[in-house]
């Protein structure tokens, strides 16, 4: 069965001046394999080849002078054109999120030949289905948009894709081009609008056109007349075989990784031989690493993404720090964070010196910027980088920011000492600063844009870069994405992640032109991006002579095992057969169960992340050692935080800031029946406020956005109708409500030498009519048990201390919150209480009962054990060990590779 | 840890690399469109990035200019003179790897290969030029010759190495 190098090399072969031939393929990979075919035959000048896209701008390059356009500039003209039509527009910060829709919406429109009045009737038909909202008010002036919007680019010599579309349909006449013919091979992107183009340059060139069919009913339909325009015979389908197909179920991500590398042969010989497809790109590095240097050279023809380096993660933090600034000081955490990354590390002594003195300051909590710059530490580059954080921190505009990062990221990669071992890193690095280099000089850096609003741009804008890697195209392992190994034959085909959302890949819900508009207008669905999937899939699959396909078994059903081996498993029923299945545990070898972070890797842990504790930090590392390793040690997030779904942190952080700023300005006055009236009157409003100060707009857009919400908005004011009652109960006044820059209390302990801190962060004081004061942690899911402080007074001195905080609830939070705080206000322990208050439940617990009359002799028992823990905590002979009864809710689950039933 | 060789932009050196490339580029309008060294930078200077513009054409222009001064390139002239030229042509190595040559010139059953360089003299432009050389021999049945096309302001030099 040819593939489709191989047919275009029978066809051109022996052409005469087969130079003067152009052949069009998908992508780049077509191209090498065919020059390998056409050298082995003897011949030396090529054909010219493109993958389609450059051959689209290569053709227009014949038509006239122009620039292919940047999503920079287009912005910058889409939202002059889009503001002519919507003047009540309220903030352009509200445009920024959507402007990829639009663009994308009008590319679309263009695409498929939209006639203007399909338009106006999507907006006719939209009047009675929407409100007069931002997606109302894009459609109803979309018609003119699109028209303006392409003047402008065409004016400009600016192109897009479709723009150059439209212009090769209108003047493929025109064209510049000596050719004999051109070859378009193996390809479909839009059928109806391929088909259009083709027709169109068949009146110029002669064009051969060559695609197969595969025995897939849906795709053969779909594909039809394209088949028509064919030269190969309609009739020669790749036919899929489930028969050389194998399917091997994985426990995790790593697991995989291993099992795929172990069905790599000894040696490999020729670039047909294996092709390994990726189709999640952030396991390349694992996949890399795992390979080692004992296949040889690679070609690799995937990138690796910048939003899962380290130069993102110092992006994002510079973002927070912004975030969270207020007229002009920072967050100490935020700068710690700062200070604590890779990239400011690597650059002189200085730098660690200047991490381990803020994390060592007792009086950390009101640790600020100003205070920090005067630290006794003046050296050259810290200074230089006071200086830069400070440009970065009062950019005004876009461009400045750029300009600030771009000097930052520039220093970073001149003198930071560990990237220059480490290249990728540093490829990374130097690829950010290029990209913001580039927008720096862009129209777009003179726009109006809030640090805010600039920072998320800049974000989306470097989670679309990836840093290409250098490959050796005519030799070895092929490692390509799911649509790279298109219409190649390979011998051994590996194809990892073959599960939902990757496999076919998610192609995202589209915010302007979801599939009933695009059913109105007759563009592509959703479900047809699909389809061309498929067709590349089953290429894939049709041609390699054995096929191993990888899933994962996610405990989350979105990512369940894919649609495509399902349907192999029908097709294999249907011809009275069955898929083979491989046990992956039988077959590959199960990876070792990481269950304990061995002494020697604790040695290895930088003893500086083990100075500073927080509760939080100590329940993590009560309820599994391991998981507090991942964590807190090295840094690791969860899936779950990863995500961009709204989540559980982002309605605390949510609730979190309505109740500060409702209870805040009652700090020291009465309450009263009236301010809790008022506040019931108020929350919803509030609650929309401060999303809008605490989400991005994304999330806050978002259908699970609008749902969450309204549920907080009902948990507030049931909750502040309880306090009500409470308050006429046993009456209470407000001493303390969290504040962004003042919150943390810190004590540090001296053990052997060395200072370890207890920090924590304290949501509420209240002080009751007996004068207790009470600290109180808002908890908006379940409440978890509160430890019996009576434990502490004659405890076991022979028990280990972990052992001991765990039989007693493991919840350390409330003692440790009564000791933070009647030391930090240097109050007699019997006046210090401590609760929870459940937002969910609305229950409230306290750690003392006025049955306790020596709460100072049960806090010092539970210090003691405390103190010890921090003790075995650092210990490097006591390992940290997996808690296997944590697992089932644990993020880290896939990196610990444990089978939890 | 990481096997594979990733495309190693030295920093330092990267705008150093994009000015090769653009002189490379306004050579090759200059030969394959017939026009002239000033047309060709000017028409050359429409495709350079934007954020990359500021200074470029001028130190093209300045470059260029020493350059035409130079007996190194009237003598590069004389050798195209009633040759059929070939500018950014690209060759089939034995494996199918794609070479691109500078310039290839036949004339009067000759072939000429030859290929710009800026910077100093190397070992490795010869081993280059060796490849072409050999693949060309081996496969066409004129007589084959390889030129170095040294390109300097201070002191252009056209070489014929093989």
């Amino acid at each position: 069965m040819k593939d489709v190098p191989e047919a275009v090399f029978e066809f051109l072969k022996d052409k005469d001046k087969l130079e003067d031939w152009i052949v069009v393929f998908p992508n780049t990979r077509q191209g090498f394999f065919l020059d390998s075919l056409l050298a082995k035959y003897g011949l030396v000048f090529p054909p010219r080849i493109f993958p389609v896209n450059e051959f689209w701008r290569f053709l227009l390059s014949r038509l006239m002078n122009f620039s292919y356009a940047d999503f920079d500039d287009v912005l910058v003209i889409l939202k002059d054109c889009v503001g002519r039509y919507i003047q009540e527009f309220r903030s352009w910060d509200t445009f920024y999120p959507w402007s990829r829709n639009i663009f994308h919406t009008i590319e679309e429109l263009e695409r498929f030949c939209i006639e203007d009045s399909a338009i106006e009737d999507v907006h006719r038909w939209l009047v009675g289905h929407s409100e007069e909202d931002l997606f109302y008010r894009i459609w109803r002036y979309m018609k003119e948009i699109k028209e303006v919007f392409y003047n402008r680019l065409y004016e400009k010599r600016l192109f897009t894709p479709s723009l150059i579309r439209r212009l090769l349909l209108e003047r493929a006449d025109l064209l510049d081009i000596d050719a004999e013919g051109i070859v378009f091979a193996g390809q479909f992107l839009h059928p109806e609008s391929d088909l259009r183009l083709i027709k169109v340059l068949k009146r110029r060139f002669n064009v051969v056109y060559m695609l197969f069919g595969i025995d897939v009913p849906r795709i053969q339909e779909k594909v039809k007349d394209l088949l028509e325009e064919s030269i190969v015979d309609r009739h020669v389908i790749w036919k899929v075989d489930p028969d050389k197909v194998k399917v091997v179920p994985s426990l995790s991500g790593i697991d995989e990784i291993k099992g795929a590398v172990r069905f790599l042969p000894e040696e490999i010989r020729h670039p047909r031989q294996v092709g390994v497809i990726l189709s999640r790109q952030d396991i390349l590095l694992a996949f890399l690493d795992e390979l080692g240097d004992r296949f040889g050279p690679l070609n690799v023809s995937l990138g690796f993404p910048v939003k899962v380096s380290s130069g993102y993660s110092f992006v994002e933090l510079l973002f927070k720090l912004v975030e969270n600034q207020r007229t002009g000081q920072v967050y100490y955490k935020d700068l710690i964070n700062i200070f604590s990354h890779y990239y400011l590390l690597g650059l002189d002594p200085s730098f660690r010196e200047a991490e381990y003195l803020i994390k060592t300051r007792s009086e950390s909590e009101d640790l600020i910027y100003v205070e920090l710059k005067n630290l006794p530490l003046k050296r050259e580059s810290l200074d230089f980088i006071f200086e830069l954080l400070d440009s970065v921190l009062t950019a005004d505009s876009l461009g400045k920011l750029c300009e600030s990062m771009t000097d930052l990221f520039w220093f970073i990669l001149k003198e930071n000492r560990l990237l220059k071992e480490d290249f990728l890193e540093q490829q990374v690095c130097y690829q950010i600063y290029l990209r913001l280099d580039k927008l720096r000089r862009s129209p777009l850096s003179s726009e109006d844009m809030g640090p805010k609003v600039a920072f998320r741009y800049i974000r989306q804008l470097l989670s679309e870069e990836d840093v290409a890697f250098e490959g050796t195209p005519l030799e070895g392992l092929q490692v390509m994405s799911p649509l790279q190994g298109r219409g190649l034959s390979m011998e051994t085909l590996i194809y990892l992640d073959v599960n939902e959302r990757f496999c076919p890949s998610d192609a995202g819900m589209d915010l302007l032109m979801p599939d009933q508009i695009r059913e109105k207008l007759g563009v592509a669905l959703l479900a047809d991006r699909e389809l061309l999937f498929m067709y590349d899939f089953y290429s894939e699959i049709s041609l390699a002579d054995r096929v191993y396909l990888f899933y994962v078994e996610y405990p989350d059903r979105r990512f369940a095992r894919s649609r495509f081996i399902s349907q192999l498993e029908f097709l294999a029923r249907k011809k009275g057969k069955s898929l083979s299945y491989l046990d992956t545990l039988q077959e590959t070898g199960s990876l070792p169960v990481m269950d304990v972070v061995d002494s020697q890797r604790k040695f290895e842990v930088d003893l500086v992340r083990l100075e500073k504790f927080s509760p939080t930090s100590i329940e993590t590392y009560l309820a599994c050692p391991v998981r507090f390793f991942y964590q807190y040690v090295l840094g690791l997030s969860t899936v779950e935080e990863r995500g961009e779904e709204v989540d559980r942190r982002d309605i605390g952080t949510l609730i979190h800031a309505v109740l500060a700023r409702l209870y805040r300005p009652m700090v020291g006055e009465k309450l009263s029946e009236s301010f809790f009236m008022e506040a019931m009157g108020r929350s919803e409003d509030l609650v929309e406020e401060m999303v809008a100060e605490y989400w991005p707009k994304e999330k806050i857009i978002s259908m699970r956005g609008r749902a969450v919400l309204e549920v907080i908005k009902e948990r507030l004011r049931d909750f502040i109708e309880k306090e009500l009652k409470r308050w006429r109960e046993v009456g209470f006044s407000i001493f303390y409500v969290e504040d962004e820059k003042d919150s943390f209390l810190s004590y540090n302990f001296d053990i052997n030498g060395k200072r370890i801190m207890l920090y924590g962060r304290m949501d509420r004081v209240d002080i009751m009519p007996n004068g207790e004061y009470v600290v109180w942690d808002y908890k908006t899911g379940g409440l978890p048990g509160i430890p019996n402080m009576e434990r502490f007074r004659d405890y076991n001195p022979n028990m280990e201390a972990g052992l001991l905080l765990r039989e007693n609830s493991a919840h350390v939070q409330l003692p440790a919150y009564v000791f933070l705080f009647s030391r930090n206000y240097s109050l007699p322990v019997d006046k210090v209480n401590a609760g929870l208050i459940g937002l969910k439940t609305l229950e409230y617990k306290t750690l003392f009962n006025n049955k306790i009359k020596d709460r100072g002799d049960l806090l010092d028992g539970f210090i003691e054990v405390l103190i010890r823990l921090f003790r075995e905590m650092r210990d490097p002979g006591i390992p940290f060990s997996v808690n296997p009864q944590s697992c089932s809710n644990c993020g880290f689950r896939s990196v610990c590779n444990l089978r939890v039933d | 840890m990481l096997q594979v060789r990733i495309k190693r932009e030295d920093v330092t050196r990267a705008e150093e690399r994009a000015f090769g490339t653009y002189v490379h580029g306004v050579l090759e309008l200059f030969l394959d469109k017939g026009i002239s060294l000033e047309d060709a930078i000017e028409e050359y200077s429409l495709g350079i990035p934007y954020w990359l513009r500021d200074g470029y054409k001028e130190s093209l222009i300045e470059f260029f200019l020493c350059i035409k001064r130079s007996k190194a390139f009237h003598q590069f002239l004389s050798l195209l003179k009633g040759a059929v030229v070939y500018v950014e042509k690209e060759m089939l190595g034995p494996k199918g790897q794609r070479f691109r040559l500078d310039v290839l010139a036949k004339k009067d059953g000759e072939v000429h290969v030859i290929d710009y360089k800026l910077g100093k003299e190397s070992e490795e432009h010869i081993s280059q030029l060796m490849i072409y050389y050999n693949i060309l021999s081996s496969r066409l049945s004129e007589r084959v010759y390889g030129w170095l096309f040294y390109l300097r302001p201070e002191g252009s030099e056209l070489k014929r190495v093989i």
